[in-house]
């Protein structure tokens, strides 16, 4: 058998025909929206000149400082907390109107019983000489005894129907700029600081009289500030010392009272549980201040004992001690008439005010007893010799604060005359 | 929110010059009806400025400080609205910086202000 080889040749396909196309670019181009921004509209702070109580006081007129403090009691210390930042102004007004009067109150009072409106205060208001016209913007008067305030209001006033309201803008010494012109000619007219208040109480109002009517109303002043400024009086301990004797405008009263819990079974001794080991001495003290100076002083320094918060020295004002022998410049030892045990004197601070009208502020340190007569040892040399004729005060200073939180100034006449102010608070003696 | 007239975005800030009454409201306005039923209080012939260069780009108009508007109502302002009584139009309008308690008798008083239109960003 023969074999037979066969082979097979290669089959190849031809080259491959790819095309070349032609490369084709389309620019798509687009454009953005132009837009302005959106619109820009302010948004003001509005302020209100709410309508004001136009009645001028000539009955009666008062203002009571209500602070707030919190009081922690121990047996031997207490600490106060104040509460508020400022005190609640609070004035009151009584006012005498006629019949026509009385129905444009009226109509006043049932609209805006409860309701914010601006309420003059009139014992800091300036009573002009001159006229103010329609486009000032500026007015001339004292603002050094008055709380004027930028942003604050004030009240320009002819009567109790030709008046105007405006913000202040600037407070110098001797004017005030207002936002923009006042708006009316105005004769002589009082210039007074305005305050935002509601009558919290509504308005009562007494017919007893034929032909007029009063009108009383309790306004609760909302902008309250924390009055700043030095009343001026001397220190010691770093506490302002009280140097006018109290006015005679009050019952003048002092109490010495021991704090505790008197147990009676009804039958039996009754007990006594000491709450305190110091003995609560109360006092009252008055002032009576003239002129608006005065008067702006006086609120100052209320508004600085912050309630009952702020202690300050309180002189007797009693001849506590008699100097029976001169104090030389150098002396720490005092020679005085006996007044009572040794033990009563220690600790308690003294003021010896001279006829001249310089005063000493001293702390009694030791004491002794040398025949009918006791020598004090005080805590420095008073630096000048002193002789018992030079003295008008040599008395015995109590640490006290305010035992009210609430302070009435009492406007005796707050009309057209010169301004008085009374008031009266109750003190009492702090640890020390 | 705030409100503006298409006129004034048609024509421009120029299209304010119409504006003779600024209203306080308790509400925002949608037209000039709903300002009148919530208007609280009025200043006829606000003192519109001329057309400046506003802060930032664009232009604005200055709506001069008034200090006599007149409350006419009890209630809670919270807004104010520029109209043009002529032709019974709200131009423009926007919240106050809060909210205040007013009543009738009340004067109130408002700083000035800028309406702008910013330019493009």
């Amino acid at each position: 058998m023969a074999t037979v080889a066969l082979s097979t040749g290669s089959l190849d396909a031809g080259a491959p025909d790819l095309a070349t196309p032609a490369l084709q670019l389309i620019h798509h181009l687009s454009t953005g929206n132009l837009d302005a921004g959106a619109p820009d509209l302010a948004a003001p702070k509005m302020v209100l000149l709410y309508e004001p109580w136009p009645f001028r006081p000539d009955v009666g007129a008062s203002d009571t400082l209500e602070s707030l403090t919190e009081m922690l009691q121990s047996y031997t210390k207490e600490q106060r907390i104040a509460q508020r930042k400022a005190p609640r102004q609070n004035p009151r007004y009584t006012t005498r109107l006629d019949a026509a009067q009385f129905s444009r109150a009226k109509d006043f009072n049932r609209r805006r019983a409860g309701t914010q409106i601006c309420v003059p205060i009139w014992w800091e208001g300036v009573r002009l000489a001159g006229n103010v016209s329609a486009a000032d913007t500026e007015i001339s008067i004292d603002t050094t005894a008055g709380d004027w305030r930028v942003g604050g209001r004030l009240i320009v006033w002819q009567d109790e129907t030709t008046y105007a309201l405006s913000l202040i803008t600037e407070v110098a010494d001797d004017h005030i700029s207002l936002l923009a012109p006042i708006g009316a000619d105005f004769t002589a007219p009082t210039v007074a600081p305005v305050r935002v208040a509601r009558p919290v109480e509504g308005f009562s109002i007494s017919r007893a009289r034929k032909l007029s009517a009063d009108v009383t109303a309790r306004f609760q002043v909302e902008d309250n500030i924390r009055l700043e400024g030095d009343a001026g009086y001397p220190q010691y301990l770093s506490l302002d010392v009280l140097t006018e004797p109290t006015a005679r405008v009050s019952d003048i009263s002092e109490n010495i009272v021991q704090a505790g819990i008197y147990n009676d079974n009804g039958f039996g001794l009754v007990a006594l549980e000491r709450q305190r080991n110091y003995v609560d001495h109360g006092q009252s003290i008055a002032f009576l201040e003239e002129g608006a100076a005065a008067v702006w002083r006086r609120r100052v320094w209320v508004h600085a004992r912050n309630g009952k918060q702020k202690a300050f020295w309180l002189p007797s004002f009693n001849p506590d001690l008699k100097l029976t022998a001169p104090i030389g410049a150098a002396d720490t030892v005092v020679t005085v008439k006996r007044v009572g045990l040794l033990a009563g004197y220690l600790g308690r601070t003294i003021m010896i005010e001279l006829k001249s009208g310089t005063r000493y502020f001293r702390q009694i340190t030791d004491a002794a007893r040398v025949g009918a007569e006791d020598q004090l040892t005080v805590s420095s040399a008073l630096g000048a010799d002193v002789a018992a004729s030079q003295i008008l005060w040599f008395c015995f200073m109590s640490k006290v604060r305010f035992d009210s939180d609430a302070v009435t100034f009492n406007f005796v006449a707050s009309g057209r005359g010169p301004l008085v102010a009374t008031l009266a608070v109750p003190v009492t003696e702090v640890p020390q | 929110m705030s409100f503006l007239n298409s006129l004034v975005l048609d024509n421009g800030l120029s299209a304010l010059a119409a504006a003779n009454r600024l209203h306080i409201c308790s509400a925002e306005p949608a037209d000039y009806a709903g300002t009148l039923t919530v208007s609280l209080g009025t200043k006829n012939t606000p003192t519109i400025g001329a057309i400046g260069a506003r802060t930032g780009g664009g232009r604005k108009v200055t709506v001069s400080a008034i200090t006599d508007g007149a409350v006419s109502a009890n209630g809670n302002a919270s807004h104010w609205a520029l109209v043009d009584t002529v032709n019974s139009r709200l131009l423009a309008s926007r919240v106050l910086t809060a909210t205040l308690a007013v009543n009738n008798g009340d004067t109130f008083t408002l700083p000035a202000f800028d309406i702008g239109i910013p330019g493009p960003a």
